[in-house]
């Protein structure tokens, strides 16, 4: 089954050519690597998926159905979760309280049982400002996680990250790839994209200029 | 004498400890600045006396103060979900004013500047609240069931939703938060609120006019708020508590009244800029509210 499917999507800020007539399609259950140089398109990429931003044309599809149309909100309750690329937590909330805005239980066994998982179980109660990058980092996942998103963006989770945390997160990535979560990570690193995806898809200043299959 | 007198201190407090708790969940938890909320404390308190003297009810007077009230505040919070930080103030700023300059114009419901005297006393099941003691039993009911249902409101997923809302807005949206609906039910909440206060206060006073609702009892409010603390509840009551007594002394020390309301002024800006050296997140505060006024987008 497809999860996602982008049709010719096309998004210009003034004279900027962010995308160009973007296609792809990504199957459910699958990863795909996301690459290209600076300002090439693809935080551009996720912020139309997610309707951040609308673009100027094309269609979004998840599992079928046409969600350009929506709300950012309404997109994101059809199981879309995001990770960002710079300031994606809530500074002066704990860490608790940030995996209770992503749900709507409001039930903290189930919340600590997710923070334990990403290894934050001990820092429940602090702000969430005073985590490091690479912590901040997995409390997104624990967002991404307790909300049981679907299809998972990944924005350079690794990026300024130490070395333990780089491997917590490749182990949390792997674990939902277990449980068959379809994935879209922008990467830098080209062993590690190996490693993690199934698919490969480079943009360069706003064109899809290569698509590879990885296994 | 000293028990009218301190029973008097008393139910202001409980006035003001209702607006400052209605203000703190736009203000403190939502991170929306309002410049406009004597607006809606003057919406009830009209409301309120215009209903009772045309022969309704005080209950009904009471319930559509908050009503009516509740209904501006989602008109206000229109602009709230395009304008953000300093430009939502200057939009709050403005229909304060707005409203109040109806409260001037419009005389034939309002009586203008000469205000509207000879306001009755609520009575409720058979109870006429004439007296200091009864009047008192009955705003203290209200603030503690305000309390009550605010803490409720803020303590579950409602309240986190609004910080969230004022940490960064965009993120919030996309972990599937209805921003607007969310912003709207906060103006909608704290408007209803701060309109029952402007019930019990018209209904205390007997007497009210334009005056009585100028962007300083705003600030006053807002001062009560800050100092408790952005985003406190309890902070917001120990502000009300504060503001209410500690210009009281001026009244024994033999000064013309004129001075009086001037030197109150002059120590409430003495202490806000105390405040904001010596402790910017107030009393039981998390947040320092400079962070209210930058946009934090
Ligand atoms: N909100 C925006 N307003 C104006 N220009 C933007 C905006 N977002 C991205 N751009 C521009 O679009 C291009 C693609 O940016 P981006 O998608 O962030 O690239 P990448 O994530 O690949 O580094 C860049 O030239 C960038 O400057
Ligand atoms: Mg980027």
């Amino acid at each position: 089954m497809i999860a996602l499917e982008l049709k010719s999507i096309s998004k210009h800020f003034g004279g900027v050519t962010a995308l160009e007539n973007v296609s792809f399609k990504l199957e459910q259950g699958k990863t795909l690597g996301l690459i290209g140089g600076n300002g090439s398109g693809k935080t551009t990429l996720l912020n139309v998926i997610t309707k951040m931003i609308s673009p100027n044309s094309g269609e979004v599809h998840f599992k079928g159905k046409r969600v350009d149309n929506l709300p950012a909100y309404k997109i994101a309750r059809l199981g879309i979760g995001r990770i960002f690329q710079i300031g994606g937590i809530f500074n002066n909330m704990t860490l608790l309280e940030n995996l209770f805005v992503a749900t709507n239980s409001g039930n903290e066994e189930e919340a600590e049982r997710i923070l334990n998982e990403v290894g934050l179980v001990q820092k429940k109660n602090e702000k969430a400002a005073t985590l490091s990058g690479g912590q901040q980092r997995l409390l997104e996942f624990g967002r991404v996680m307790i909300r049981n998103d679907e299809l998972i963006l990944l924005d350079e989770p690794f990026a300024g990250v130490s070395e333990g945390n780089c491997k917590k997160i490749e182990e949390v990535i792997g674990k939902l790839q277990k449980e068959g979560k379809t994935i879209i990570l922008i990467e830098h690193d080209s062993k590690r994209i190996k490693r993690i995806c199934n698919q490969l898809i480079e943009l360069d200043e706003g064109k899809l200029a290569k698509k590879t299959n990885i296994d | 004498m000293i028990e009218a007198y301190l029973l008097h201190l008393l139910i202001l407090i409980c006035i003001y400890a209702i607006l400052s708790m209605s203000l703190t969940l736009l203000t403190g938890y939502t991170g929306m600045l309002n410049l406009g909320h004597a607006a809606f404390f003057a919406i009830g308190a009209y409301a309120s006396v215009l209903l009772v003297m045309a022969g309704f009810p005080f209950w009904l007077g009471f319930l559509a103060a908050g009503g009516v009230a509740a209904l501006f505040g989602v008109l206000l919070s229109i602009p709230s979900l395009r304008l953000r930080g300093d430009f939502l103030a200057i939009a709050t700023l403005a229909f304060g004013e707005i409203i109040r300059s109806i409260m001037l114009n419009w005389t034939e419901l309002t009586r203008g500047p000469l205000g509207i005297p000879g306001i009755p006393k609520p009575e409720l099941f058979g109870i006429v609240f004439d007296s200091m003691l009864t009047y008192f039993v009955l705003t203290i009911v209200v603030v503690l069931a305000t309390y009550v249902v605010l803490k409720y409101l803020l303590d579950g997923k409602f309240g986190i939703a609004l910080k969230a809302i004022r940490e960064n807005e965009l993120i919030a949206e996309s972990l599937g938060k209805d921003v607007k609906m969310l912003k709207m039910q906060a103006f909608a909440i704290s408007a209803l609120f701060a309109g029952f206060a402007g019930s019990l206060f018209a209904h205390y006073i007997t007497f009210i006019d334009p005056s009585s609702f100028t962007l300083s009892e705003t600030v006053l409010v807002l001062l009560m708020v800050v100092l408790g603390g952005l985003g406190s509840l309890v902070g917001s009551i120990a502000g009300a508590i504060i503001l209410i007594l500690l210009p009281e002394p001026l009244r024994f020390i033999g000064l013309p009244s004129s001075m009086v309301g001037q030197l109150r002024q002059i120590i409430y800006a003495g202490l806000l800029i105390v405040l904001i050296i010596k402790r910017p997140k107030g009393l039981f505060g998390e947040q320092w509210f400079g962070g209210i006024v930058s946009d934090s987008s």
